[in-house]
């Protein structure tokens, strides 16, 4: 069905709201956040369709919003959230996707840009060592069947235990690093096999680790709370639960496909297959994405790890003190049950995000004591030619978005597109020239992953603050690049 | 409507986020052996070795696209682990597939394939071809 912003009705300068009359069977509305000049990139692809299928979900209650980097899925768009009641609605585990807990982590220093840029080639040589990456690569930490196990059950708190952690750095991360499971007994022998070889690696496709310079500064005192400072080195790290969450929700999606006929449910694409979210199965799949959740977070953690002694081993020895922070590590493809303030009143729902992110306001009971005048940390990295933002939660995003915000740039180019039009060794030759150096397992990866297979950051972050969802804090500009 | 290439192969079509391909054959086994094929192209796997094993695989389903997505994952969780199988004897009846193989050692320098999923998952039979759209997550 073509569809275009004439069908929906204009609630702000980039807010568009298209209503559940627009076709039959839609529960709520959609909203968009975007602009016209965005919106155009996507003129191909199916992602609005996608969202409205995701409107036609039973139980689906409030809005479904789709951020300004959204782009075509398989079955629920990228940039989508959808919340569900918890009493009529269902839980859906292709609207939270195969990457379970992918997502980002910021580490801030006091490294001043200038003092190691005469190291940053041997920097980034040592992580890309020191970070296994590319299909299906082992980690670099050996790990028994049982430390898995407790990996899944307890999150971050096993890898605190092995003094992996810096002290309170689980307070900065989203949920503390750990979602608890009622089990593991739904979690198939195939996901703990794909996982055990796989933790503390950074995967393939677009997952990356990126030393980045603090180029500008826009609030002051917020960033001083988050650790940032102008003209200082951070890193960003972007990986999920690798094998072990691509296997568990291939075996839900499999279980959801297969046992959910009784329900009836009028699923418009087989990847929003689903069950009520207090059901047998929603409540099995539910334990194993927590344990996919936390299996992400003990990863990205290690490798903030193998990060932390590349910096020391490459700085150390030069004088230079390497201490790297984390500011904040969230998920952009989770789903968990929040409080938002639906229809009048305060409600429990099943929160949905598949590409986007929480983006949590003042005071919030989720939030660290030290976030809770700043708000939530909303990491928004562009691709490895362009900035990164870092930005804040508003208080508006609980009444507009869900409490969520957008992930990333958002791709505009399909990867065969990318492909043609791209020449790796030619990309790699111009970034050298802007002072970025990358290091990539593929130049299949890096044509795909170019700069101009992505929307620009910039508009997208722009329609976010316009619509009041964040506000920016800092620009990161990459300065070397590990590309998985 | 993808119009699919006369002889039994399969191409890729755009999508945004991942990658699909169309896939045809002239007959279900067919259609199996090149999504198969497609899969290891996208993953650029090269064999290493001489063969390392002989081994089989047997597998059902209620749909014949849900086995399909289970025969790809199988293969994908192989390739990952860096084996992959070459086909001896592959049949298909009722949702049930006998697959037997050799299986080699590889390397893998393309795409990371996360998962098969159902998105676009439609086998169809036209005039003696089987075809449909596999979408891959990467």
């Amino acid at each position: 069905m073509p569809i275009s912003l004439s069908d929906f009705d204009q609630l702000g300068p980039y807010e568009w709201q298209l209503d559940t009359k627009f076709t039959s069977g839609m529960n709520v509305p959609v909203v968009l956040f975007t602009q016209e000049k965005l919106l155009k990139e996507n003129k191909n692809d199916r992602s609005i369709e996608q969202a409205i299928n995701a409107s036609c979900l039973p139980g689906v209650v409030s809005r479904v919003c789709v951020m300004p980097d959204m782009h075509q899925g398989y079955g629920f768009p990228i940039g989508g959230v959808a919340a569900m009641s918890t009493e009529e609605g269902v839980i859906v585990p292709g609207a939270i996707g195969y990457d379970i807990n992918c997502g980002v982590r910021l580490l801030a220093s006091e490294i001043p840009f200038d003092s190691i840029k005469i190291f940053l080639d041997e920097l980034i040589a040592e992580i890309n060592n020191a970070c296994p990456s590319g299909v299906g690569k082992g980690g670099a930490y050996k790990i028994s069947r049982q430390d898995l196990k407790e990996v899944c059950l307890t999150g971050v708190r096993w890898a605190e235990e092995r003094i992996f952690m810096q002290k309170n750095e689980s307070d900065v991360i989203e949920d503390e690093g750990c979602m608890v499971p009622d089990h593991l007994n739904g979690i198939s022998k195939k996901a703990f096999d794909r996982g055990l070889p796989q933790l503390g690696s950074l995967g393939a496709g677009n997952h990356f680790i990126e030393i980045d310079r603090v180029t500008s500064i826009f609030d002051q005192q917020t960033a001083s709370v988050f650790g940032i400072k102008k003209d200082m080195i951070a890193v960003q790290i972007h990986s999920g639960s690798r094998g072990f969450g691509h296997q568990v929700c291939t075996d839900y999606v499999r279980l959801f496909n297969e046992g959910t006929d009784h329900y009836k449910y009028r699923v418009p694409d087989r990847e929003l297959v689903c069950a009520p979210v207090y059901s047998k199965l929603g409540r099995n799949y539910f334990s194993a994405m927590c344990a996919a959740a936390n299996f992400a977070f003990v990863n990205r953690q290690l490798l903030t790890e193998s990060v932390r002694e590349a910096f020391n081993a490459v700085l150390a020895k030069n004088g230079i003190p390497a201490d790297l922070k984390t500011v904040y590590d969230l998920a952009h493809n989770i789903g968990k049950l929040e409080n938002l303030f639906i229809d009048g009143k305060m409600q429990q729902v099943f929160v949905h995000r598949k590409g986007a992110t929480r983006a949590l306001g003042k005071n919030h009971d989720n939030l660290p004591e030290i976030y809770q005048e700043t708000c939530q940390p909303v990491l928004v990295p562009g691709s490895m030619g362009t900035h990164s933002w870092v930005l804040a939660g508003n208080k508006m995003a609980e009444k507009k978005s869900l409490n969520s915000c957008c992930h990333g740039a958002g791709r505009v180019l399909s990867r065969s597109k990318a492909r043609k039009k791209i020449n790796a060794s030619e990309l790699i030759s111009h970034l050298k020239q802007k002072g970025i150096t990358v290091l990539a397992g593929s130049y299949r990866t890096l044509s795909e992953e170019a700069p101009q297979a992505y929307k620009a950051v910039d508009d997208v972050v722009d329609t976010i603050t316009s619509v009041g969802i964040a506000r920016k804090v800092a620009l990161l500009t990459p300065l070397s690049v590990v590309k998985g | 409507m993808i119009n699919f290439p006369e002889s039994i192969g399969y191409f890729e079509i755009d999508h945004t986020a991942d990658i699909a391909i169309a896939v045809t054959g002239n007959s279900v086994e067919a259609l199996f052996i090149q999504s198969f094929s497609a899969l290891k192209k996208i993953a650029n796997v090269k064999l290493t070795t001489n063969a390392i094993a002989e081994s089989s695989l047997s597998l059902k389903a209620k749909t014949i696209e849900s086995l399909l997505v289970a025969f790809l994952n199988e293969m994908l969780i192989l390739i990952e682990s860096r084996k992959c199988p070459v086909c001896k004897q592959l049949k298909i009846r009722d949702n049930h597939i006998k697959f037997s193989y050799s299986l080699f050692e590889c390397e893998v320098r393309g795409a990371e394939l996360k998962a098969v999923t159902y998105n676009m998952l439609n086998i169809i039979e036209h005039a003696g071809y089987f075809s449909t759209i596999i979408v891959f997550d990467i």
